[in-house]
């Protein structure tokens, strides 16, 4: 996926539309922001989540944050490599390192999200 | 007329003798002479004696009964010894040893006193022979009960209080090498008050550093108080838990700052340069609220004890706040012994190598003065911290990051100090010391740095009162999971404590912690992660 055809969270997390499915990611600024990644958590596939509510965990030595989902939907596949594989998020964020794909039940609550621009003016503020 | 008497001599002879007779010994001068009174822990009199200093460390002692100077040298060998009931309290011990020698003094060269009966009669005719303030001597606690005197007015300390008045919104304060860090590409946090790296590269990598080749800390942040005069060893006795009549000159340890209700205030390092002659390191947190308990200490106008209000200090000591003079850099891990020998004088290179664990010595780098100590905070059995003038640090600090480039150091953050510690089990302030579950120095599990042989410190009383249920553990995570800061413990169902540290540990490739449980918890147990149960276990 190409970065520049994204749309974006406040919270950092990418989202990518195919059809009714939503991949959903961690932007590389973030990925650089938390440095040392050590854990991360999914939600199990078939469960259902709400928009703004969070869907994993991702920590790093000092800290554990949130990963929030954008739109809510039931989980359909999660990305069970990348969580033996923390490497491949600095790697390639955008790609290989998807976390989960969710089943779009409201694509109403796509409009709030940043594109491409609009989130590298966030990131300068 | 030559008389029997004891010559008691010994670098502890003063405190001996302090805590043993009811007058004043310290402001006896060299030649001088008192009298005073021989009390057993019931404040019952042994006898009036006479007491002359003979020289800073030799003392001569006459019974006013002949016939008592046996009985006097055998009780005053006891309480040297130590083998003898003193007090209720059979934790303390008297500042000892000293030597106890029978010697003859020509009589009229002392004052002599007519015995009495009882000891409240005497002290109604010569108060001055008891000297109420002292921090202790033998018979004291029984003494308040048989006379009565007015008990002084003092101020309670309260630095909360303080705090407020002074201005809330401070800028971060910044180290001398604050520049350098944000050169090296560091993340900066606010850490207590201060802008700190918190890494350079990433954790694991500084982390790894500390364990396998080397790493250097700015600690710049921490507090450095000096403590300087005659009474500066009987003072940090007082102030802290520790024993400080065993560190020799060049030595430190490590040791708490109790309020006199026996919360801890602060763990600190002392160091001894001499016997006149101390510096304390402190937490950077802590440092504001230390150097002005130190101060009300030292005016005698403070509380010390709860109990007995007239107790203060012996002698007041000259403090100095030393963060103008001095800042610390840490290098810790295997290397960093090869890259100090490479880079301090030459002629002090055989010093460094018998430098022993809490041992410190001066040197120099470049013809720069630096105070080499072999301590630190990461668990290390190798590492350093370098006390150094602030305006040289910058240079001390790249020469050792490019000398030592070889031996694979590099600069270290917080980030690496705080899981390096952890995995050590080291505690740190408000979180396995006092904080919200208010932690105890023995619950902590730190007991052998609090000297309850000691008569008196402030604190004492109040510690040995309070109840011990629960204690800090080390733990490893069965489960992929990370524990944080406030997590609950699960023991049978139950919730018996909770996280006061967390972090992955690289070195071990696991995820560890820190918790504060009750007593009876069993070896295994779970950790409550977002509302699911993990097992983790002691290790």
């Amino acid at each position: 996926m190409k970065k520049e055809n994204l749309n974006y969270t406040k919270t950092h997390e990418w989202v990518g539309i195919k059809g009714e499915i939503a991949t959903i990611g961690l932007s590389d600024f973030a990925v650089k922001e938390l440095s040392d990644i050590v854990f991360i958590e999914f939600p199990e596939v078939g469960k259902k989540i709400k928009l703004g509510s969070p869907f994993g965990t991702i920590e790093s030595v000092k800290a554990a944050f949130d990963l929030n989902t954008p739109i809510s939907g039931e989980v359909m596949e999660i990305n069970q490599t990348l969580s033996d594989n923390f490497d491949l998020l600095k790697d390639d964020p955008y790609e290989k390192s998807w976390m989960v794909k969710i089943k779009i039940e409201n694509s109403d609550e796509l409009k709030n999200l940043m594109d491409f621009e609009q989130y590298q003016e966030f990131l300068k503020k | 007329m030559l008389r029997n008497s004891l010559k008691i001599s010994g670098e502890r002879a003063e405190t001996f003798l302090q805590q043993v007779i009811t007058s004043k010994v310290s402001s006896l001068k060299s030649g001088g002479v008192l009298s005073s009174l021989l009390l057993d822990k019931d404040a019952c009199l042994l006898d009036i004696i006479t007491l002359k200093r003979e020289g800073e460390d030799n003392f001569l002692m006459v019974c006013s009964n002949p016939k008592k100077t046996k009985l006097a040298k055998s009780w005053l060998e006891e309480l040297s010894n130590g083998y003898v009931i003193f007090d209720e309290d059979i934790l303390v011990k008297i500042n000892g040893p000293v030597v106890i020698e029978e010697t003859q003094v020509v009589a009229s060269s002392l004052v002599r006193r007519e015995r009495k009966d009882i000891t409240k009669t005497i002290y109604k005719n010569h108060p001055e022979l008891f000297s109420l303030s002292k921090p202790y001597f033998i018979g004291q606690k029984r003494l308040r009960e048989i006379i009565s005197f007015s008990k002084p007015e003092k101020k309670i300390y309260n630095f909360k209080n303080l705090r407020l008045s002074a201005s809330k919104k401070e800028k971060l304060k910044r180290t001398p090498l604050y520049r350098e860090h944000l050169k090296r590409g560091a993340r900066m946090i606010s850490f207590a008050g201060w802008e700190m790296p918190i890494f350079y590269s990433n954790i694991i990598r500084e982390h790894q550093a500390v364990r396998s080749a080397a790493a250097l800390f700015d600690i710049g942040h921490m507090g450095i108080i000096e403590i300087k005069g005659k009474g500066a060893t009987n003072f940090l006795n007082i102030i802290t838990t520790n024993y400080v009549w065993c560190l020799k000159n060049g030595e430190s340890f490590y040791a708490f700052i109790l309020s006199p209700d026996g919360e801890v205030m602060d763990d600190v390092m002392v160091y001894r340069r001499n016997k006149k002659d101390y510096f304390l390191v402190c937490n950077s947190i802590n440092q504001e609220k230390i150097r002005h308990w130190l101060n009300s200490v030292n005016s005698k106008q403070y509380l010390i004890d709860e109990n007995y209000p007239e107790k203060e200090i012996e002698e007041k000591v000259i403090l100095r706040n030393l963060k103008e003079q001095k800042t610390i850099l840490a290098l810790q891990g295997p290397n960093s012994l090869s890259i100090l020998k490479n880079i301090i004088a030459k002629d002090d290179v055989r010093r460094l190598k018998k430098l022993q664990k809490r041992e410190f010595m001066e040197t120099s780098i470049s013809g720069k003065e630096v105070m080499v100590a072999y301590t630190g905070y990461t668990g290390e059995k190798i590492g350093f911290e370098l006390f150094v003038s602030p305006a040289e640090s910058i240079f001390i600090w790249n020469s050792i990051l490019k000398e030592g480039k070889e031996l694979g150091v590099i600069p270290a953050g917080l980030g690496a100090r705080d899981s390096t510690r952890i995995e050590a089990g080291f505690p740190l302030y408000g979180h396995e010391l006092a904080g919200k579950f208010n932690i105890s120095p023995i619950e902590a599990g730190l007991g052998f740095y609090v000297k309850f042989h000691k008569p008196y410190f402030i604190g004492r009383e109040a510690l040995l009162r309070k109840k011990i249920s629960n204690k800090i553990i080390l733990f490893e995570m069965l489960e992929k999971a990370i524990p944080r800061e406030g997590y609950p413990v699960i023991f049978q169902g139950k919730k018996i404590g909770e996280v006061t540290s967390g972090t992955f540990s690289p070195s071990a490739n696991k995820y560890i912690g820190l918790a504060y449980v009750a007593l009876d918890i069993g070896k295994e147990f779970e950790i409550e992660i977002r509302g699911k149960n993990y097992k983790a276990k002691i290790i």
